[in-house]
């Protein structure tokens, strides 16, 4: 495609053209810098069935394609068993409540929730501690603005309590993520698509460009309000965070951050083909390709550098209707289907336990679709996105069956521009099982090579090695 | 010991205390042995009369005898239900107070930071442009924390959802530009116009009166858009800035000095009152109460009933009573197709709107008693809904009354179906609601290691039940199943679509149960199905203090602690006395020095 002009940009989109230039311009420009690190967290409900003997490899080691046949789970994930890898041995931190809302609270964070006076499942609290994603993003974003510090989306959240979160910016708080296909496009592909001069689907005057002149007030009162008010840390917190999403947007609206050094021939990266987003009530399996599609574009495109995906929450109800059994529709719910040892689920366990099989290779298949889709996007360098990020997948769960938060599979993606050597199957040595280890070592991954201990502190018992 | 038990932190030590309080309260209430009352027992049981509960030692009596419980049978047209009126069962429960709100101190709450929910914003925005101009649906979803909207600990903005709140008024404004003088209720070419309408802006979205100085920069700013843009678009550009301040997003309270305490200014009493009671900014007879320095403890209430009567009073009484019975998530539940094929989103919305048009029509009644809420069986029902309900005949939306077992919202088929799972009724999960949401009686947590396998029936036949009462023989699952399982099991009677049904698997439902988990009133009642679980929930003091505690969470956006003992028995006194009226609990709340005092 032939680079876009600004004065072509302008001629076309008006304001929004103009402040979207510079931010895209430098994203695809400078193919000579060394590439950025890009960081995915992805949660996906109800652990994994069995997967001991249904996901885990034989033995520990590269996943050679013998490996990879050896059952359906990993054969989905095949075309890109060189990107990924498996660990396996690590444990939560666990405490008496719902083992989902507690392993939901500690799967990214390392630290638990605290259980209301209700004692209800779907009421504990946020995490006493932040979770990855967000530790990253803060660092990434001090070190150089992108248009978003991160991208937290979700498909079926399932509710909007814990259960429906897995961002946590700071202790007791979390992020409320982007659910709909028509947040998605508005948050991230309108803007790229304008800058490639490419019609918009919806408003025309929704993004970033429409906030340049109203929000240095905005700025101001509040930053007098943080300062000149005496408050609690924790209420203060609140006016912060909407004082850095005023900063963010502002950043993003005037063009001066964004600009992650990427591209290929001459620093000129493809516009992207997606056009238009699906409805907001569209079936799973389209809003997750959509999803998914979504923090590809924005990652290649500089828009951010970390995203989240919750794809259904713990306990999560959802049903499969585009995946097959004996050819019937799934229709079962997730949860209920784990649960295929009560009688009341009306199932035999055999059946159960095969369509729980299509679901878990469906999950998989996804996160293969992602991979492959960034080990499309050509980076400097000669490398790709996949290359240069850490994707990390996690359940609140070892087995929904079982409920059990030890031995808990993990399924990195990506090699973190070297700080990750992919294609194999790990396990956690007895004295390393916190799984508190995986995520300084994610961290680490990340250049964070500062975070030596990731949530409750007695839960750093050891390393994990992923080079 | 009741608050003791919240506060346990291992679920044994949990479990041992609700066991420790039970027999203290049977050994008070039931004179289980026969003697004279405990020396050292807490005064407030002494107001029992032990005859009232006497001959129970180890027995079992049915629903609606003798004893604390004051069961009220049976169904009334809405606003028949009178209360606990009868002076003798008020003593009663009175007498309860201070055991279930030991602690009084003295503390006023931490100032906080809250921000406004998306129904609080949106009511303001529709305030604004024009009824109707935002639907709060359509925002993004804020986080939830104990089953309310408006917990201010969890409610933040981030660039995501701010962003689109940002596009949403680029919008609105844009659309109303269209015709300024209309928009602006003046000439904006005019500066006094202009200034008026920042004003009547600010009244509204930042929810108070601001000095010039305050207005002053966008003053200015609109002055140089006006220089160079159409004047339309100025007043676009001086709205979208004063939207896209934290004083719209955000209610601040300054913190208060080390030891001492301050009483919220009025206008941030009109601010606060208007906020709890209606989700909309004050009216203008409110600020005009508080711009006149009038707003103390009586002319709180005063504004509090007067707003509660009004159609933004009753549906957020409707809205704290949807909450409360755990649907603020309701949106999410989803049905196994294959085995309910009837179950769409249409149904789904249906069911909703005809729990939330019940809590609404009772907030609306002169007494909005919590009776009518647990035992009115008034209903509006679409034909899809009457079909769950066993009326599959029905042409056109009617109104009409329930069938006995069908009392009150514990009943409707929403709250049913959300309290199952897509494919079937878990008996311990209505049962744990029950007792945590509807009595506040916080149930035992799961062990971290507790095994979750139901039994091998080895092909027999089972009910749900029968297969959890095969469960709970092991002794390590009894301890708490025998607590939560049984109102399960008296809700049985309905299904994972909320549908009576009599048999389940072939088999017939057996519904009959003991009743053992109040920890300040009588145990050991036995009752037969939902209709008479209700009833024997109904006067308890379990489910007062449990309306009071919601209620506190609800109006106040946080969790109750200690230092709110001293308000909560004073509600709850003041609760049983007003009949259990649900209007004059909030009345009573927001009139509370404990509502705008702040202390550090």
């Amino acid at each position: 495609m032939n680079p876009i002009s600004r004065r072509d940009l302008v001629a076309r989109f008006g304001l929004a053209g103009m402040v979207c230039w510079p931010i895209l311009k430098a994203s695809r420009a400078n193919a000579q810098a060394m590439p950025s690190r890009k960081f995915v967290q992805i949660f996906k409900g109800m652990g994994f069935l069995e997967p001991q003997t249904r996901f885990y490899p034989g033995a520990t080691g590269p996943l050679t394609a013998q490996v990879m046949n050896s059952n359906p789970l990993l054969k989905a994930l095949a075309p890109v068993a060189n990107d990924i890898t498996i660990v396996g041995g690590l444990d939560y931190l666990r405490e008496s409540g719902n083992p989902h809302g507690m392993g939901q609270s500690v799967v990214f964070t390392g630290a638990l929730a605290s259980i209301p006076p209700s004692g209800r499942a779907v009421d504990y609290t946020p995490p006493k501690g932040p979770s990855l994603d967000q530790v990253i993003a803060n660092r990434f974003y001090a070190q150089k603005p992108t248009i978003r510090k991160s991208l937290v989306l979700a498909i079926n959240p399932n509710n909007n309590g814990l259960l429906g979160r897995i961002s946590f910016p700071s202790a007791g708080q979390a992020i409320t993520p982007l659910t709909k296909p028509s947040e998605m496009y508005d948050a991230v592909v309108r803007d790229i698509l304008a800058s490639c001069g490419r019609p918009t689907m919806g408003r025309p005057d929704a993004g970033v460009a429409q906030n340049v002149s109203v929000l240095d007030l905005s700025l101001q009162e509040v930053n007098s309000a943080i300062s000149g008010l005496s408050m609690g840390a924790e209420e203060k917190a609140k006016l912060e965070a909407f004082r850095d999403a005023i900063r963010e947007i502002e950043v993003a609206s005037s063009g001066i951050g964004g600009s992650d050094p990427r591209g290929v021939d001459g620093g000129v990266a493809p516009c992207p083909t997606m056009v238009t987003a699906p409805g907001d009530v569209a079936a799973f399996d389209v809003r997750t390709k959509f999803a998914l599609d979504v923090m590809a574009l924005a990652l290649y495109w500089g828009v951010t550098r970390v995203t989240s995906l919750l794809w259904a929450g713990g306990q999560n109800s959802q049903t499969f209707p585009f995946l097959s059994h004996n050819g019937r529709p799934i229709t079962d719910g997730h949860h209920a289907l784990t649960h295929f040892f009560d009688p009341e689920v009306g199932l035999a366990p055999a059946t159960a336990k095969e369509k729980l099989v299509l679901i878990d290779t469906w999950y998989m298949s996804q996160v293969a679709y992602f991979v492959q889709k960034c080990k499309m996007y050509t980076e400097a360098q000669g490398t790709t996105l996949s290359d240069n990020m850490a994707m990390v997948v996690g359940s609140e769960v070892r087995d929904g069956s079982t409920h059990s938060h030890t031995d808990v599979p993990f399924l990195i993606a990506g090699k973190a521009g070297g700080g990750i050597r992919s294609g194999r199957y790990l396990r956690a040595g007895s004295g390393s099982n916190s799984h508190n280890n995986l995520l300084v070592a994610l961290a680490q991954a990340m250049g964070l090579s500062d975070v030596t201990q990731f949530g409750v502190a007695s839960r750093n018992n050891g390393s994990v090695s992923l080079l | 010991m009741g608050l003791g038990i919240w506060f346990a932190p291992t679920h044994a030590m949990r479990v041992a205390l609700l066991r420790v309080s039970w027999v203290a309260v049977c050994w008070s209430l039931m004179n289980c042995d026969g003697s004279m009352p405990m020396p050292g027992q807490p005064p407030a049981m002494q107001g029992v009369e032990p005859g009232a509960t006497g001959g129970q030692a180890g027995g079992m009596e049915q629903a609606g005898g003798s004893g604390p419980s004051l069961g009220v049978g049976g169904s009334q047209a809405m606003g028949g239900h009178t209360g606990a009126g009868d002076d003798q069962k008020q003593r009663e429960l009175l007498a309860l107070a201070e055991t279930i709100y030991p602690v009084a101190t003295d503390k006023a709450i931490e100032p906080r930071v809250y921000r406004l929910t998306a129904l609080e914003l949106a009511n303001t925005l529709n305030a604004l442009f024009g009824a109707g101009s935002v639907d709060s649906a359509t925002l993004p979803k804020d986080s939830i924390a104990q089953g309310f909207s408006n917990f201010a600990g969890v409610l933040r903005l981030d660039a995501g959802p701010l962003q689109r709140y940002l596009d949403l008024v680029q919008q609105l404004t844009t659309r109303a530009v269209q015709m300024p003088s209309q928009f602006a209720g003046c000439n904006p070419a005019e500066d006094t116009c202009i200034q008026a309408f920042a004003r009547r802006v600010a009244r509204l979205a930042w929810r108070y009166e601001p000095s010039a100085a305050e207005l002053a920069p966008y003053f200015q700013k609109f002055n140089q858009a006006k220089g160079s843009r159409p004047l339309a678009e100025a007043l676009a550009i001086l709205t979208r800035s004063m939207l896209a301040s934290h004083r719209f997003f955000f209610r601040v309270e300054e913190r208060v000095a080390a030891g001492s305490k301050r009483v919220l200014s009025q206008l941030d009493q009109a601010e606060a009152l208007a906020l709890t009671l209606t989700s909309q900014p004050p009216d203008a007879t409110l600020l005009a109460d508080a711009a006149a320095g009038r707003l103390d403890s009586t002319k709180r209430r005063e504004h509090a009933l007067r707003l509660l009567e009004t159609p933004a009073g009753q549906a957020k009484l409707s809205q704290f009573a949807l909450e409360w019975f755990g649907l603020a998530d309701y949106e999410f539940m989803t049905k196994d197709q294959a085995k309910f094929p009837e179950f769409n989103d249409a149904l789904r919305k249906e069911m909703y709107d005809e729990v939330r048009q019940f809590a609404t029509s009772v907030m609306r009644t002169p007494s909005t008693s919590l009776k009518e809420l647990m035992l009115n069986r008034q209903a509006t029902l679409t034909p899809a809904v009457a079909k769950l309900y066993g009326l599959p005949n029905l042409a056109a939306p009617q109104s009409l009354e329930l069938s006995t077992d069908r009392r009150g919202i514990l009943s409707r088929a929403a709250l049913l179906a959300y309290q199952a799972t897509e494919s079937e009724t878990v008996p311990t999960r209505r049962g744990t609601f029950i007792l945590g949401n509807v009595l506040c009686i916080p149930p035992p947590q799961l062990p971290r290691d507790a095994n979750i396998s139901l039994p091998n029936t080895g092909g027999r036949v089972l009910t749900k039940r029968d297969l959890f009462e095969l469960h709970v023989q092991d002794a390590a699952c009894k301890s708490c199943h025998e607590l939560f399982d049984p109102p399960g099991f008296a809700f049985e009677k309905f299904d994972a679509l909320g549908r009576q049904v009599s048999t389940e698997r072939g088999l017939p439902i057996n519904a009959r149960v003991m009743f053992m988990f109040y920890p300040y009133s009588t145990n050991g009642h036995v009752v037969d199905g939902p209709g008479e679980a209700i009833d024997d929930m109904i006067d308890r003091p379990e489910l007062y203090q449990c309306a009071v505690r919601q209620a506190y969470r609800f109006g106040m956006g946080r969790e109750e602690s200690d230092a709110a003992n001293s308000l909560l028995r004073d509600l709850y006194r003041s609760f049983i006395r007003s009949n259990g009226s649900i209007k004059e609990l909030f009345a009573n709340l927001v009139a509370s020095e404990f509502f705008v005092e702040r202390s550090n």
